[in-house]
């Protein structure tokens, strides 16, 4: 079941033109039509307060030579940001245990807006990964960022 | 020099002879005595149900008629400014018209009706009559003449022979020349070949080249052939016209101080049109019966070149290359009898096979204002210190379209006649099916400088199909009683302008989509953007026919011997008005959209009097037109007055003829005409009018026997005035009135 679901991933992402190169900025545009977590982003403004949004998609995918990265669609990272973005972040590392991943990372220069985008450099990237709910919590840049979210066929 | 004026010498020496002289008066004598329509549709005498203004070949020439825009106010309610170019022929009659695309007026040269506008901006000669029914001829004419229908007539070798010929030197550089020759060599056959050439040396100065900006030339030629044989009569008329020419003389106005500026734009503006028209009309005519069928060919090759934002910036240019293949065929009976009842019935076919190519190319100042400023904006509120960047200082949105339209129609209408009454009932079917298929594209390379070290080609494209249908039924209802000093008549019509598609709309369309597309492929997407619009695009590229009724009194009298008079009072209902519509914000193009329902009431009104050489005549027309629903989510403009349209229509002429026993100089005629026009309302909210205004003229016309020299001026007050408002880019543009004129013409019959 799993491995289906990664193929469907994969071809999906390749099909977006999703490169996991790092000089290749052909990055993923369009959720996954139909099947996608979807949860809630938290982001901590840094001020006391926290920018929420809800229903935000995410996939991911591990490569043939084990490397794990997921996608969030249309974020927005604080509530007078005037554009959302779509962001990949690649060469997650990750332990798999009785179907569980668990996932870590530090330094990892995520793409957007067509390449890396080093003012938002992932540190401190901590989360796991099931077949039913993806969860993460890193630091963007400076800002504290969680995700919850749970498998949807939309 | 000498060679020329050696000829010309000779030419007047020729024809100050008596037989020129004798030729010469029957040309006129003929056209202005004898009541001669060639319509195949009837015979418009003074006592039909319909509001008629006629213009002889005297009345033309007298009036220095150029071309279709100097009737302008000669019919009461007609007006077709001059929009800076031979393109925009647009017409309004009896407060409705439109800037762009189908016209309210159809126009018939020689019975052939002419089916593109773009066509009906061309230089008169030779023009035997012009005929021109006000409110909706729908029911014989069909589609576009929900305003009226003008009919040419020109001079036929049948009824004419001889040689004319014209020269006339006006300011400023501009001179015309025509020369024709008719013949009947048997007397049922008859040849004439016409050519004419105009040189226009303009009138308005582009002050960022200083150069004169709206000059040009034209050319044209017209061969007729005509024959009979038994009950048989045929009609052949081959006509060619090319024209060059400069234009688009807009005045920039300043937003914060209204100042209207000199013209002044960076780009080449111009227009280019071939057109070829083969008509042929056969008739079958028996005592009893006119059987005609009426076949014409005609192509349109025509190129628009336009600095759009004519500004001295580089925003972006346009051009409109189209070409279009026209067929028609038209067969008509009508029974000849002089009885109770009269009919005319008739079946008409079309089909036209438009290409057009009109690419928009933006410029360095266009891309940073219209399209990267857009994204820019966006993005320097999250990140002020990256940029979108385009590699290239222009790039072109080409749109390719492929426009066949085909139509269809039965039509009949029967009179009968009962005692002093006349009852009229008549019907039309008209069906049209037209489709678009367009491609518009664009591609450029493209890189955010925050992320993307090297730029990548971007390729946008709008590609589809788009089809419609429409089916009218165009009925016409009139009664008319007859006394001895004239007629009073009311009628009820139904007319309506064509449906199509809005080519003008695909930069705007593509360049939205070109926005969006980018954002996309950048994985971004804008809250908002300030000046992108979003298009439902099906049904912004088309849109569907415009409907009038008509309801209208008029009478027509002649009280006294050489005194006729002619007035009417009309109420037309308009439905799914097409008005012309604006994107919002910093947008390039313009569309077509059902979007209105209006009213016009109005009153026409026509005198004439001559008595041995003195001839007076006034036409005045009034116009109460307006929106009875608008709504263009911004604000309402119920009861507003549509704009484009005038209110008033003017025109005076005073002529006299004296007619002097001398063996050179025949007649000397004194004549001066006045013409007022407004006001006319520049936009839908009423905020901005060019008032009424006069313009004099006048024009003194020796005559030699068959020689005849003319000195004429137009606007002898100079008045300044303005005859179009627009928005481009979000910025206001006038296009003011042609100066004061003077020239002087010689003419030639023998």
């Amino acid at each position: 079941m799993k491995s289906i679901r990664r193929f469907i991933y994969m071809v999906a992402l390749l099909a977006l033109g999703v490169g996991c190169d790092t000089g290749d900025n052909n990055l993923p545009t369009k959720p996954v039509e139909e099947e996608c977590y979807i949860g809630t982003l938290s982001v901590d403004q840094n001020d006391g307060t926290f920018y929420y949004q809800s229903n935000v998609k995410t996939t991911y995918e591990i490569s043939a030579e084990g490397r794990l990265s997921f996608a969030m669609y249309s974020v927005k990272f604080a509530e007078g940001m005037p554009i959302k973005l779509n962001m990949f972040v690649d060469g997650v590392e990750f332990i798999e245990e009785d179907g569980q991943y668990t996932l870590s990372g530090n330094g990892i220069v995520p793409y957007a807006m067509g390449g890396p985008f080093e003012k938002f450099t992932i540190t401190n990237l901590t989360g796991g990964l099931t077949e039913e709910s993806f969860s993460l919590e890193f630091l963007c840049g400076e800002y504290p960022v969680t995700y919850s979210g749970v498998w949807r066929t939309i | 020099m000498k060679r020329y004026i050696a000829i010309l010498t000779l030419v007047v020496l020729c024809a100050t002879t008596a037989v020129a002289q004798e030729l010469a008066d029957s040309l006129y004598h003929h056209f202005d005595e004898v009541e001669i329509s060639a319509s195949l549709k009837g015979t418009t005498t003074r006592y039909a149900p319909v509001t008629a203004t006629t213009l002889s070949l005297r009345s033309l020439e007298n009036r220095g008629v150029g071309s279709i825009k100097d009737i302008s106010t000669l019919a009461p309610n007609f007006y077709q400014p001059d929009y800076g170019s031979s393109i925009t022929s647009s017409i309004y009659v009896r407060g409705f018209g439109s800037r762009i695309d189908q016209p309210v007026l159809g126009l018939t040269i020689d019975n052939i009706p002419v089916m593109n506008k773009n066509a009906f901006d061309f230089d008169f000669y030779d023009i035997r009559r012009v005929e021109l029914l006000r409110g909706p001829q729908g029911t014989l004419y069909g589609r576009n003449t929900s305003g009226g229908v003008m009919n040419i007539t020109t001079l036929s070798p049948m009824v004419w022979q001889g040689l004319r010929a014209m020269v006339e030197r006006s300011t400023i550089n501009s001179y015309r020349a025509s020369a024709s020759y008719y013949a009947k060599p048997t007397e049922d056959f008859g040849y004439s070949l016409a050519v004419g050439y105009n040189h226009d040396g303009g009138h308005f100065t582009n002050h960022y080249n200083s150069t004169i900006c709206d000059d040009g030339d034209s050319a044209s030629a017209r061969l007729r052939v005509q024959a009979s044989k038994g009950f048989w009569s045929f009609d052949n008329t081959l006509s060619v016209g090319y024209t060059r020419e400069g234009g688009y003389a807009y005045h920039h106005i300043q937003p914060e101080t209204g100042i209207v500026e000199e013209v002044a734009y960076n780009d080449p503006s111009s227009y280019e049109r071939l057109n070829i028209s083969e008509g042929f009309v056969a008739s079958y005519t028996t005592p009893t019966l006119d059987l005609s069928t009426i076949t014409s060919y005609q192509y349109l090759d025509d190129c628009m070149t336009l600095d759009q934002d004519f500004s001295p910036r580089s925003m972006f240019t346009m051009q409109q290359m189209q070409r279009e293949h026209t067929l028609t065929q038209e067969v008509v009976v009508r029974n000849k009898e002089r009885g109770v009842w009269q009919g005319i019935t008739g079946a008409f076919l079309f089909g036209k096979w438009l290409d057009m190519s009109s690419p928009v190319t933006f410029k360095e100042d266009g891309i940073n204002d219209l399209i990267l400023g857009n994204i820019n904006n966006g993005i320097h509120n999250v990140f002020p210190d990256s940029n979108m960047l385009f590699s290239t200082n222009e790039f072109v949105i080409e749109s390719l379209f492929a426009i066949p339209t085909y139509g269809a129609a039965l039509y009949h209408q029967s009179s009968v006649e009962l005692g002093n009454w006349s009852l009229v009932a008549g019907l039309r079917l008209d069906y049209e099916y037209a489709t678009m298929e367009y491609n518009s594209f664009a591609s450029v390379p493209y890189r955010f400088d925050m992320t993307m070290p090297d730029f990548k080609e971007f390729r946008t494209e709008f590609k589809g199909r788009e089809r419609q249908h429409f089916f009218e039924i165009l009925p016409k209802l009139s009664a008319e009683y007859t006394t001895p000093i004239g007629d009073i008549y009311a009628t009820i019509s139904r007319g309506y302008k064509t449906g199509g598609y809005n080519t003008q709309i695909f930069s705007d369309i593509l360049q939205s989509k070109m926005m969006t597309d980018m954002m996309a492929d950048l994985g971004i997407e804008l809250d908002s953007a300030e000046g992108a619009t979003s298009y439902d695009t099906a049904e912004a590229t088309k849109y569907k026919p415009e409907t009038s009724w008509n309801f209208e009194i008029g009478t027509h009298l002649s009280p006294a011997e050489g005194l006729n008079l002619d007035g009417a009072i009309y109420w037309i209902e308009c439905f799914d008005q097409q008005v012309t519509v604006l994107p919002k914000g910093k947008n390039t193009g313009r569309m077509m959209s059902n979007a209105a329902r209006a009213r016009s009431l109005g009153i026409e009104f026509s005198a004439d009097y001559t008595l041995k050489g003195l001839n007076l005549r006034a036409d005045y027309g009034y116009t109460n037109a307006k929106f009875r629903e608008y709504d263009d989510g911004v604000q309402n403009y119920r009861g507003r007055f549509l704009p484009y349209a005038p209110q008033n229509t003017v025109a005076l002429l005073a002529s006299y003829t004296f007619t002097i026993q001398n063996e050179t100089l025949k007649q000397v005629t004194l004549s001066a005409d006045y013409r007022g026009i407004g006001d006319i309302y520049w936009n839908e909210t009423n905020s901005l009018k060019q008032s009424y205004y006069s313009l004099l003229g006048a024009q003194i016309a020796l005559r030699l026997n068959a020689v005849t020299l003319a000195v004429w001026g137009k606007n002898l007050l100079n008045t300044d005035y303005n005859t179009f408002y627009f928005k481009s880019v979000g910025e206001e543009f006038y296009s003011k009135g042609l100066p004061l004129q003077v020239g002087v013409r010689l003419s030639l019959n023998l």
